[in-house]
């Protein structure tokens, strides 16, 4: 308790009360720059190091400079991968935001038992995507799902679902949804209820009608969540794997092999080419921080601040 | 603060992190007692069969305990150990599906078990014939034998009774399985022939070697930088597997490769190409079923085998890696096999655990374990090569599409053929 009693002498040891001041900023900083640079920073640059070198860490590796990424550039695999990828993300980001806005809005009406539906919403959000694919197997299974049977007794052809290249990553797309709308849901209908009341009152005031209010008034002051909805929406699909390695492992014929899915297929699954994979995953890292710069760019220039 | 300084700060943040990111040294036991870990790959009774076997060897050696874990799931074990064969963390022994031993076996912490092995009290010669072909890597043996395992017909005799159809005998050939399964398939019941896992991976491609092997072919060339199934013959096994998915409709497409079993206990399918590892489980579910070799083309019933390794790992200290070994030598010797595999229902990984009374009790009791006891004698090994998974990842893809009707059997094999070439010249490259 010497310190607390002797302010004076701590103040001499110390050099000086700015140094003090920083001092004790790292130190309010450091638990979780730890934590950041050990699990964020290290591993990025490894990775990065990594993808410059030809290894399954079984014997010692060799650099081969750039040439796993020109490999990349010359294989077909990665090519359906990206297309893939790029597939899903225009399907799944734009319905993802509009369901969730839509529901939102519903919620947000006055309704009896709103607390239950919230929660039923948002249920699916919370089981793992995992347990969520191996149900879908089940339920979409070509001869033994009840989708078909639904299909049959609704007088609609059978469909063949995860066995059809045409309608398997569509059908990943609506699992998808149904698994994480309900995390927009949420953001928008936070968003929903910080308009104030008053604004909405004005605007009636003046003789808008519902639509006009939704237009003029709700959807400017939900730009903000939009941008962020966007920009966690295409993160998170250019990340997508967890259902793809529970329902078709890629198939049939490579239509729903993600960018990710072939990362672990290179790395992990199959091949142990730790050096490709690591340059599969740096380019997807670079690709989707620049898509989120971009979005994150924009949003500032036009005035639309959402981080 | 000035810049410079808040660089320092973060460098010595960052070396901390790598500090506490990397192990310290280990040190090594050369005399005294000893501790060896034992990644076993296994849960529940299998585990606990082993925790067992460990606790009796410690019991008899008492300088030596086995530190029992399962380490990582089989499918798991190859990355796992790639990552800590680089540190300190790796284990003394571990369970190796035979189709990753050769590219483990590249690591200079691979013990060279050559010579233990060729001690008398091993019996090395009494091990089926394929598992040593598995646990040797260019001469050198680098495994115990750990599992064994082969691939036949499982049918469900309730549906060959329903559809009227003759049991499948011995002698089959795969027309007869082709028009079998057509004759087991009704659509208004939905009751498939057979099923068929079209999820591109180790299991899409080992019901397919069969009909390679058969027609005196190989995964390989002779000079093992090509791959052997390039042949017309091979593009019709193709063919017949095309016609029966598309054509008959008697084929179940099991895209994620898991659900074939199931529906098979709940009488969907007629037969399944399963191994002696689902005997325990349709026993479980009450299916009534029978157990055949593979369909034959010209009289040859070869088929996949899992050879899986227990292999051995040095840590720079001669004394463990023999105590490891001495310790795999006892626990597959026939009186442990025949808890461990036997009472398992796993086949015995060698001749003299037959003669164990548990494995007369299993047959007796598993309906179909006899049958692939006897299956042995046709089990072929998938090549020892570290581009395998490659090959066979180029092939099953084309097998998946071929069954999808997405690619007719001509151009997929030869998507197959340059894929699977591609990969050993890659591998070739090292």
């Amino acid at each position: 308790m010497a310190i607390a009693l002797s302010p004076v002498r701590t103040r001499s040891r110390l050099a000086s009360p700015s140094l003090r001041r920083t001092l004790t900023g790292w130190g309010f900083i450091a638990p979780a720059a730890v934590v950041i640079i050990g699990l964020t920073i290290f591993p990025a640059v490894w990775a990065a190091w990594l993808s410059t070198q030809k290894t399954d860490f079984i014997v010692k590796g060799r650099g081969v400079g750039l040439d796993n990424y020109r490999t990349m550039v010359d294989d077909p695999r990665v090519w359906q991968a990206v297309k893939n990828t790029l597939f899903y993300t225009v399907m799944f980001v734009p319905s993802s935001m509009i369901f969730g806005l839509l529901l939102a809005l519903a919620l947000n009406q006055p309704l009896k038992m709103k607390g239950f539906y919230r929660t039923c919403i948002f249920v699916p959000f919370v089981a793992s995507a995992a347990a969520t694919g191996i149900l879908a197997t089940f339920v979409f299974n070509k001869d033994f799902g009840i989708a078909n049977d639904v299909l049959d007794a609704v007088g609609v052809d059978r469909q063949p679902f995860f066995q059809s290249p045409s309608q398997a990553m569509i059908l990943l797309v609506l699992i998808s949804l149904w698994g994480s709308v309900g995390f927009n849901v949420v953001v928008y209908l936070a968003a929903l209820q910080d308009i104030q009341g008053d604004v909405i009152e004005a605007a009636k005031v003046d003789g808008a009608y519902r639509w006009s209010i939704f237009r003029h008034v709700v959807l400017p002051s939900l730009t903000p969540v939009n941008v962020f909805a966007a920009v966690w929406g295409v993160v998170n699909s250019l990340q997508f794997f967890d259902l793809i390695i529970t329902t078709t492992n890629g198939g049939p014929v490579g239509k729903t092999n993600s960018v990710v899915f072939l990362l672990f297929q290179v790395a992990f699954l199959k091949a142990h080419k730790y050096g490709y994979g690591a340059a599969i995953a740096v380019s997807l890292a670079v690709v989707s921080l620049l898509i989120a710069l971009v979005m994150v760019a924009y949003s500032k220039r036009t005035g639309r601040s959402a981080f | 603060m000035t810049k410079k300084r808040s660089l320092a700060i973060i460098g010595a943040v960052a070396l901390g992190t790598i500090a506490a990111c990397s192990g310290s040294d280990r040190p090594v036991t050369s005399t005294g007692p000893m501790t060896i870990t034992f990644w076993t790959g296994q849960v529940d009774v299998a585990a606990q069969a082993i925790q067992t076997l460990a606790d009796e060897y410690h019991a008899a050696h008492p300088d030596v305990t086995i530190a029992v874990e399962e380490g990582a799931v089989p499918d798991d074990m190859r990355s796992k150990l790639e990552v800590t064969l680089g540190t300190d963390t790796y284990p003394d022994a571990a369970y190796i599906y035979g189709s990753d031993a050769a590219a483990l076996s590249r690591s200079d912490k691979v013990v060279d078990l050559t010579k233990d092995v060729a001690r008398p009290e091993v019996g090395w010669a009494d091990f089926w014939p394929g598992e040593r072909e598995a646990a040797t890597i260019n001469g050198k043996v680098i495994g115990y034998p750990a599992v064994v395992g082969n691939l036949g017909i499982i049918y469900n005799k309730r549906i060959f009774a329903a559809a009227g159809v003759a049991e499948p005998q011995p002698d089959w050939t795969w027309d007869d399985f082709r028009s079998i399964a057509k004759q087991l398939t009704n659509t208004e019941s939905s009751v498939f022939g057979t099923a068929y896992n079209t999820s591109a991976s180790e299991g899409t491609v080992s019901t397919f070697l069969p009909m390679i092997w058969q027609q005196g072919l190989d995964v390989l060339a002779k000079d093992g930088t090509t791959v052997g199934f390039d042949s017309p013959k091979v593009a019709a096994s193709l063919e017949l597997l095309r016609a029966m998915a598309v054509d008959d409709k008697s084929v179940f497409v099991d895209t994620a490769g898991d659900q074939a079993q199931t529906l098979f206990i709940n009488d969907k399918i007629g037969m399944l190409v399963t191994g002696p590892w689902a005997l325990s489980d349709l026993q479980a579910g009450k299916s009534e079923f029978g157990v055949q070799v593979l369909p034959g083309y010209d009289g040859h019933h070869d088929t996949t085998g899992g050879q899986d390794l227990w292999m051995v790992f040095s840590h720079g200290d001669a004394r463990r890696a023999q105590a490891t070994s001495d310790f795999l030598a006892w626990l597959t010797q026939p009186a442990q096999d025949a808890r461990w595999s036997i009472e398992l229902f796993n086949l015995p990984i060698r001749a003299g655990s037959a003669q164990e009374p548990s494995f007369t009790k299993t047959a007796a009791e598993l309906p179909g374990y006899q049958q692939f006891f006897d299956n042995l004698s046709n089990t072929r090994a998938r090549p020892p090569i570290v581009a395998y998974p490659e090959v066979s990842l180029a092939l099953g893809e084309q097998i998946a599409a071929v069954i999808l009707g997405q690619a007719q059997p001509d151009a997929a094999l030869r998507a197959a053929v340059d894929g699977g070439n591609q990969a050993l010249a890659d591998s070739a490259g090292g």
